[in-house]
Protein backbone atom coordinates (compact mmCIF):
# COMPACT_ATOMS: atom_id res chain seq x y z
CA UNK A 1 0.00 0.00 0.00
CA UNK A 2 1.63 3.44 -1.04
CA UNK A 3 2.20 5.09 2.21
CA UNK A 4 0.08 8.91 2.09
CA UNK A 5 2.01 11.91 2.09
CA UNK A 6 2.76 14.04 4.74
CA UNK A 7 0.39 17.13 5.31
CA UNK A 8 1.76 20.71 4.55
CA UNK A 9 2.33 23.29 7.25
CA UNK A 10 1.56 26.89 6.91
CA UNK A 11 2.70 29.48 9.33
CA UNK A 12 0.50 32.58 10.21
CA UNK A 13 2.59 35.57 9.98
CA UNK A 14 1.41 38.42 11.88
CA UNK A 15 3.82 41.21 11.23
CA UNK A 16 3.33 45.00 11.08
CA UNK A 17 2.95 46.61 7.76
CA UNK A 18 4.91 49.96 7.28
CA UNK A 19 8.29 50.68 5.35
CA UNK A 20 10.84 50.32 8.13
CA UNK A 21 9.72 46.95 8.28
CA UNK A 22 10.07 45.60 4.96
CA UNK A 23 13.53 43.94 5.38
CA UNK A 24 12.59 41.98 8.28
CA UNK A 25 9.03 41.11 6.76
CA UNK A 26 11.47 39.50 3.89
CA UNK A 27 13.80 37.79 6.40
CA UNK A 28 10.88 36.43 7.60
CA UNK A 29 9.07 35.21 4.31
CA UNK A 30 13.09 33.90 3.30
CA UNK A 31 13.26 32.27 6.86
CA UNK A 32 9.72 30.34 6.52
CA UNK A 33 10.40 29.24 3.22
CA UNK A 34 14.15 27.79 4.21
CA UNK A 35 11.94 25.38 6.50
CA UNK A 36 9.70 24.31 3.51
CA UNK A 37 6.43 26.26 5.37
CA UNK A 38 4.53 28.46 3.56
CA UNK A 39 3.49 31.87 4.91
CA UNK A 40 0.63 33.08 5.06
CA UNK A 41 -0.78 36.75 6.01
CA UNK A 42 -3.69 38.72 6.39
CA UNK A 43 -2.52 40.58 3.53
CA UNK A 44 -4.04 37.91 1.30
CA UNK A 45 -7.55 38.53 2.93
CA UNK A 46 -9.39 41.27 1.20
CA UNK A 47 -10.71 44.07 3.40
CA UNK A 48 -14.90 43.82 4.19
CA UNK A 49 -16.96 43.17 6.21
CA UNK A 50 -15.99 39.41 7.25
CA UNK A 51 -12.66 40.23 7.41
CA UNK A 52 -12.42 39.27 11.24
CA UNK A 53 -13.95 35.82 10.21
CA UNK A 54 -11.36 34.92 7.44
CA UNK A 55 -9.03 35.84 9.73
CA UNK A 56 -10.27 33.20 12.26
CA UNK A 57 -10.13 31.20 9.15
CA UNK A 58 -6.67 31.94 8.47
CA UNK A 59 -5.30 30.83 11.70
CA UNK A 60 -7.34 27.58 11.59
CA UNK A 61 -5.53 26.73 8.62
CA UNK A 62 -2.27 27.39 9.99
CA UNK A 63 -0.58 25.13 12.30
CA UNK A 64 2.25 27.51 13.57
CA UNK A 65 1.99 31.17 13.69
CA UNK A 66 4.65 33.86 14.07
CA UNK A 67 3.28 37.01 15.94
CA UNK A 68 5.72 40.08 15.71
CA UNK A 69 5.45 42.20 18.97
CA UNK A 70 7.95 44.44 18.45
CA UNK A 71 5.97 47.45 16.88
CA UNK A 72 3.92 48.96 20.16
CA UNK A 73 5.29 52.54 19.78
CA UNK A 74 3.01 54.96 18.83
CA UNK A 75 2.75 56.26 15.27
CA UNK A 76 3.68 59.39 13.60
CA UNK A 77 -0.04 59.94 12.46
CA UNK A 78 -1.99 61.95 14.58
CA UNK A 79 -3.95 60.57 16.45
CA UNK A 80 -0.51 58.97 17.94
CA UNK A 81 -2.08 55.90 18.83
CA UNK A 82 -0.51 52.20 19.30
CA UNK A 83 -1.71 49.33 16.70
CA UNK A 84 -3.55 46.52 18.34
CA UNK A 85 -4.13 44.36 15.67
CA UNK A 86 -1.43 42.15 15.85
CA UNK A 87 -1.55 41.38 20.01
CA UNK A 88 -5.52 40.93 19.44
CA UNK A 89 -3.98 38.44 16.39
CA UNK A 90 -1.90 36.93 19.12
CA UNK A 91 -5.07 36.48 21.42
CA UNK A 92 -7.29 34.79 19.07
CA UNK A 93 -4.25 32.19 17.99
CA UNK A 94 -4.26 31.71 21.82
CA UNK A 95 -7.45 31.01 22.06
CA UNK A 96 -7.46 28.87 19.08
CA UNK A 97 -4.58 26.52 20.40
CA UNK A 98 -6.24 26.58 23.59
CA UNK A 99 -9.90 25.42 22.57
CA UNK A 100 -9.19 24.26 19.23
CA UNK A 101 -8.12 19.96 19.39
CA UNK A 102 -6.18 20.31 16.51
CA UNK A 103 -2.29 21.08 16.94
CA UNK A 104 -1.67 24.66 16.96
CA UNK A 105 1.73 26.14 17.67
CA UNK A 106 2.51 30.26 18.55
CA UNK A 107 5.64 31.88 18.87
CA UNK A 108 6.08 35.55 19.90
CA UNK A 109 9.06 37.22 18.43
CA UNK A 110 10.24 40.78 20.00
CA UNK A 111 13.02 43.26 18.58
CA UNK A 112 14.01 44.20 22.87
CA UNK A 113 14.67 41.55 25.57
CA UNK A 114 12.30 42.28 28.67
CA UNK A 115 9.96 44.75 26.64
CA UNK A 116 7.10 42.16 26.49
CA UNK A 117 6.85 41.31 30.40
CA UNK A 118 6.11 45.35 30.21
CA UNK A 119 3.64 45.58 27.15
CA UNK A 120 1.98 42.50 27.27
CA UNK A 121 2.51 41.33 31.44
CA UNK A 122 -0.39 38.14 30.82
CA UNK A 123 2.56 36.57 28.50
CA UNK A 124 4.93 35.97 31.87
CA UNK A 125 6.67 32.98 31.48
CA UNK A 126 6.48 32.71 27.67
CA UNK A 127 10.15 32.75 26.09
CA UNK A 128 9.74 35.67 23.66
CA UNK A 129 12.33 35.32 20.63
CA UNK A 130 14.38 38.39 20.35
CA UNK A 131 15.34 39.39 16.85
CA UNK A 132 16.92 42.65 17.51
CA UNK A 133 15.24 43.91 14.67
CA UNK A 134 17.88 42.43 12.32
CA UNK A 135 17.78 40.23 9.37
CA UNK A 136 19.79 37.67 11.15
CA UNK A 137 18.12 37.72 14.67
CA UNK A 138 15.12 36.98 12.65
CA UNK A 139 17.35 33.90 10.62
CA UNK A 140 18.37 33.24 14.32
CA UNK A 141 15.15 33.08 16.15
CA UNK A 142 13.44 31.02 13.77
CA UNK A 143 16.33 28.62 13.92
CA UNK A 144 15.36 28.84 17.65
CA UNK A 145 11.69 27.86 16.76
CA UNK A 146 11.77 25.19 14.42
CA UNK A 147 13.57 22.28 13.80
CA UNK A 148 13.14 20.77 9.87
CA UNK A 149 12.57 16.94 9.34
CA UNK A 150 14.08 16.49 6.11
CA UNK A 151 16.15 19.63 5.67
CA UNK A 152 17.71 21.74 8.43
CA UNK A 153 18.38 25.15 6.55
CA UNK A 154 21.27 26.89 8.01
CA UNK A 155 21.91 31.42 8.41
CA UNK A 156 23.45 31.06 5.72
CA UNK A 157 20.92 29.53 2.89
CA UNK A 158 18.68 31.49 4.77
CA UNK A 159 20.73 34.52 3.99
CA UNK A 160 20.89 33.54 0.64
CA UNK A 161 17.12 32.89 -0.38
CA UNK A 162 16.78 36.63 1.28
CA UNK A 163 19.24 37.66 -0.96
CA UNK A 164 17.78 36.41 -4.17
CA UNK A 165 14.21 37.99 -2.86
CA UNK A 166 15.74 41.74 -2.15
CA UNK A 167 17.82 41.20 -5.64
CA UNK A 168 14.40 40.13 -7.53
CA UNK A 169 12.38 42.94 -5.34
CA UNK A 170 12.46 45.18 -8.30
CA UNK A 171 10.67 42.70 -10.97
CA UNK A 172 7.98 41.25 -9.05
CA UNK A 173 6.92 44.69 -7.74
CA UNK A 174 6.70 45.86 -11.05
CA UNK A 175 4.89 42.68 -12.05
CA UNK A 176 2.96 43.42 -9.19
CA UNK A 177 2.10 47.35 -10.34
CA UNK A 178 3.04 48.64 -6.90
CA UNK A 179 5.39 50.27 -5.27
CA UNK A 180 5.09 48.44 -1.64
CA UNK A 181 5.35 44.60 -0.67
CA UNK A 182 2.59 44.60 1.67
CA UNK A 183 -0.30 43.56 -0.96
CA UNK A 184 -2.14 40.45 -1.43
CA UNK A 185 -0.24 40.33 -5.29
CA UNK A 186 3.13 41.21 -4.15
CA UNK A 187 3.42 39.22 -0.98
CA UNK A 188 2.32 35.90 -2.85
CA UNK A 189 4.79 36.66 -5.69
CA UNK A 190 7.66 37.11 -2.93
CA UNK A 191 6.46 33.87 -1.64
CA UNK A 192 6.85 31.76 -4.62
CA UNK A 193 10.14 33.75 -5.58
CA UNK A 194 11.03 32.40 -2.00
CA UNK A 195 10.22 29.10 -2.17
CA UNK A 196 11.88 28.70 -5.64
CA UNK A 197 15.03 30.17 -4.06
CA UNK A 198 14.69 27.53 -0.95
CA UNK A 199 14.51 24.37 -3.21
CA UNK A 200 17.30 25.43 -4.71
CA UNK A 201 19.68 26.52 -2.03
CA UNK A 202 18.66 24.24 0.97
CA UNK A 203 19.41 20.59 0.06
CA UNK A 204 18.09 17.32 1.78
CA UNK A 205 20.44 16.88 4.88
CA UNK A 206 22.61 14.30 4.35
CA UNK A 207 21.22 12.41 7.55
CA UNK A 208 17.37 11.83 5.65
CA UNK A 209 19.07 10.85 2.35
CA UNK A 210 21.01 7.99 4.95
CA UNK A 211 17.50 6.69 5.98
CA UNK A 212 15.90 6.92 2.59
CA UNK A 213 18.98 5.02 1.23
CA UNK A 214 18.65 2.17 4.08
CA UNK A 215 14.74 2.26 3.54
CA UNK A 216 16.05 0.58 -0.49
CA UNK A 217 15.41 -3.12 -0.87
CA UNK A 218 18.33 -4.38 2.27
CA UNK A 219 19.39 -6.16 4.04
CA UNK A 220 16.66 -8.27 5.51
CA UNK A 221 15.14 -8.06 2.21
CA UNK A 222 18.42 -9.85 1.11
CA UNK A 223 18.87 -12.84 3.89
CA UNK A 224 15.19 -13.78 2.85
CA UNK A 225 15.44 -14.16 -0.81
CA UNK A 226 18.39 -16.33 -0.09
CA UNK A 227 17.08 -18.46 2.51
CA UNK A 228 14.22 -19.19 -0.20
CA UNK A 229 14.06 -22.43 -1.51
CA UNK A 230 14.23 -21.54 -4.92
CA UNK A 231 17.05 -18.52 -4.51
CA UNK A 232 19.12 -20.48 -6.70
CA UNK A 233 16.62 -20.60 -9.50
CA UNK A 234 15.35 -16.92 -9.64
CA UNK A 235 17.82 -14.33 -10.17
CA UNK A 236 19.08 -11.79 -7.12
CA UNK A 237 16.35 -8.71 -7.57
CA UNK A 238 19.64 -6.81 -5.67
CA UNK A 239 21.57 -5.29 -8.35
CA UNK A 240 22.62 -2.55 -5.64
CA UNK A 241 26.43 -1.88 -4.96
CA UNK A 242 26.24 -2.66 -1.34
CA UNK A 243 25.08 -6.09 -1.68
CA UNK A 244 27.01 -6.99 -5.06
CA UNK A 245 29.30 -9.42 -2.73
CA UNK A 246 27.40 -10.91 -0.65
CA UNK A 247 30.29 -13.03 0.62
CA UNK A 248 32.03 -10.35 1.81
CA UNK A 249 28.65 -9.52 4.02
CA UNK A 250 28.60 -13.28 5.10
CA UNK A 251 32.52 -12.41 6.23
CA UNK A 252 31.66 -9.54 8.69
CA UNK A 253 28.83 -11.50 9.89
CA UNK A 254 30.07 -14.70 10.95
CA UNK A 255 31.67 -13.34 13.89
CA UNK A 256 28.23 -12.55 15.09
CA UNK A 257 27.17 -14.87 18.01
CA UNK A 258 24.35 -17.56 16.72
CA UNK A 259 25.03 -16.65 13.20
CA UNK A 260 25.03 -19.42 10.44
CA UNK A 261 28.33 -20.11 9.27
CA UNK A 262 26.16 -20.84 6.02
CA UNK A 263 23.07 -19.72 4.15
CA UNK B 1 10.69 25.79 22.78
CA UNK B 2 12.00 24.44 19.67
CA UNK B 3 9.37 22.73 17.49
CA UNK B 4 10.18 19.69 15.10
CA UNK B 5 8.22 19.99 11.79
CA UNK B 6 5.99 17.36 10.70
CA UNK B 7 5.19 18.25 7.52
CA UNK B 8 6.91 18.05 4.63
CA UNK B 9 9.04 20.13 2.53
CA UNK B 10 6.34 22.47 0.24
CA UNK B 11 7.11 22.19 -3.03
CA UNK B 12 6.50 25.22 -6.09
CA UNK B 13 2.91 23.60 -6.67
CA UNK B 14 1.95 23.25 -3.10
CA UNK B 15 3.02 27.07 -2.56
CA UNK B 16 1.17 27.81 -5.08
CA UNK B 17 -1.91 25.71 -4.50
CA UNK B 18 -2.10 27.28 -1.17
CA UNK B 19 -1.85 30.98 -2.05
CA UNK B 20 -4.13 30.50 -4.45
CA UNK B 21 -1.83 31.55 -7.10
CA UNK B 22 -1.94 29.90 -10.39
CA UNK B 23 0.88 27.52 -11.70
CA UNK B 24 0.80 29.65 -14.44
CA UNK B 25 1.08 32.82 -13.44
CA UNK B 26 3.93 31.47 -10.57
CA UNK B 27 6.01 29.33 -13.57
CA UNK B 28 5.75 32.55 -15.84
CA UNK B 29 6.94 34.84 -13.16
CA UNK B 30 9.94 32.60 -12.17
CA UNK B 31 10.50 32.62 -15.67
CA UNK B 32 10.85 36.56 -15.90
CA UNK B 33 12.58 36.69 -12.59
CA UNK B 34 15.30 34.18 -14.37
CA UNK B 35 15.60 36.81 -17.36
CA UNK B 36 15.79 39.70 -14.74
CA UNK B 37 18.53 37.86 -13.03
CA UNK B 38 20.26 36.88 -16.19
CA UNK B 39 20.15 40.46 -17.38
CA UNK B 40 21.58 41.90 -13.91
CA UNK B 41 24.36 39.47 -14.38
CA UNK B 42 25.40 40.83 -17.64
CA UNK B 43 25.84 44.42 -15.59
CA UNK B 44 22.73 45.94 -16.18
CA UNK B 45 21.47 48.51 -13.64
CA UNK B 46 17.94 47.88 -11.84
CA UNK B 47 16.23 50.18 -14.36
CA UNK B 48 17.72 48.98 -17.66
CA UNK B 49 17.28 45.39 -16.61
CA UNK B 50 13.68 46.68 -16.33
CA UNK B 51 13.16 48.37 -19.17
CA UNK B 52 15.39 45.55 -21.29
CA UNK B 53 12.69 43.26 -19.34
CA UNK B 54 9.79 45.47 -20.72
CA UNK B 55 10.94 45.13 -24.19
CA UNK B 56 10.71 41.14 -24.57
CA UNK B 57 7.69 41.16 -22.73
CA UNK B 58 6.53 43.61 -25.47
CA UNK B 59 8.08 42.29 -28.48
CA UNK B 60 5.85 38.99 -28.04
CA UNK B 61 2.56 40.84 -28.51
CA UNK B 62 1.30 42.37 -31.90
CA UNK B 63 2.55 45.62 -32.54
CA UNK B 64 -0.01 47.94 -34.01
CA UNK B 65 1.79 49.78 -37.06
CA UNK B 66 4.82 47.34 -38.03
CA UNK B 67 8.14 48.70 -38.06
CA UNK B 68 8.18 49.61 -41.55
CA UNK B 69 4.73 51.33 -41.73
CA UNK B 70 2.56 48.58 -42.85
CA UNK B 71 -0.74 48.34 -41.71
CA UNK B 72 -1.36 44.96 -39.38
CA UNK B 73 -2.88 41.57 -41.00
CA UNK B 74 -5.31 42.28 -38.83
CA UNK B 75 -8.38 44.73 -38.91
CA UNK B 76 -9.55 47.36 -36.34
CA UNK B 77 -11.12 50.27 -35.71
CA UNK B 78 -14.73 50.35 -37.67
CA UNK B 79 -13.48 47.92 -40.45
CA UNK B 80 -12.82 45.54 -38.10
CA UNK B 81 -16.12 45.46 -36.34
CA UNK B 82 -17.88 45.48 -39.53
CA UNK B 83 -16.45 42.47 -41.12
CA UNK B 84 -16.58 40.12 -38.08
CA UNK B 85 -19.95 41.45 -37.39
CA UNK B 86 -20.70 40.31 -41.42
CA UNK B 87 -18.81 36.47 -41.01
CA UNK B 88 -21.05 36.52 -37.74
CA UNK B 89 -24.81 37.23 -39.06
CA UNK B 90 -24.19 35.08 -42.17
CA UNK B 91 -23.10 31.92 -39.75
CA UNK B 92 -22.48 29.92 -42.88
CA UNK B 93 -19.80 29.16 -45.35
CA UNK B 94 -19.87 30.45 -48.93
CA UNK B 95 -22.50 29.20 -51.02
CA UNK B 96 -20.08 29.57 -54.28
CA UNK B 97 -17.38 27.71 -53.98
CA UNK B 98 -13.99 27.96 -56.07
CA UNK B 99 -14.93 26.75 -59.95
CA UNK B 100 -12.57 23.86 -60.69
CA UNK B 101 -10.77 23.87 -63.97
CA UNK B 102 -12.30 20.93 -65.02
CA UNK B 103 -15.97 21.69 -64.92
CA UNK B 104 -14.91 25.53 -66.82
Amino acid sequence: MPKSPKPLADVFLNIPYDKPFQNLCLAYISGISAFGLVPRATLEIPSGARRLDRILQLIQACQYSVHDLSRVELDAKRPPTPRFNMPFELGLSVAWTKISSSEHTWFVYESRIRRLSKSLSDLDGTDAHIHSATVKGVFRELCNAFVGEDRHPTIQQMRKIYQDVTDNLPVILKQAGTHTIYTARSFKDICIAARDSAGRNVPISAARKRVKRRASPGLMQWFSHKLSEDAASKPSPFKTRRFRHPQKLMRRLSGVEGWPTRL
Amino acid sequence: MRVKIHARFATLEDTARTLGVPMRRARRLLKLIASYRSLKKAGLSDRKALQELDKTSSSRNVPAVSSNGSRPRSKSGPLKRKATQQRFVSGKKRARAKVSKASR
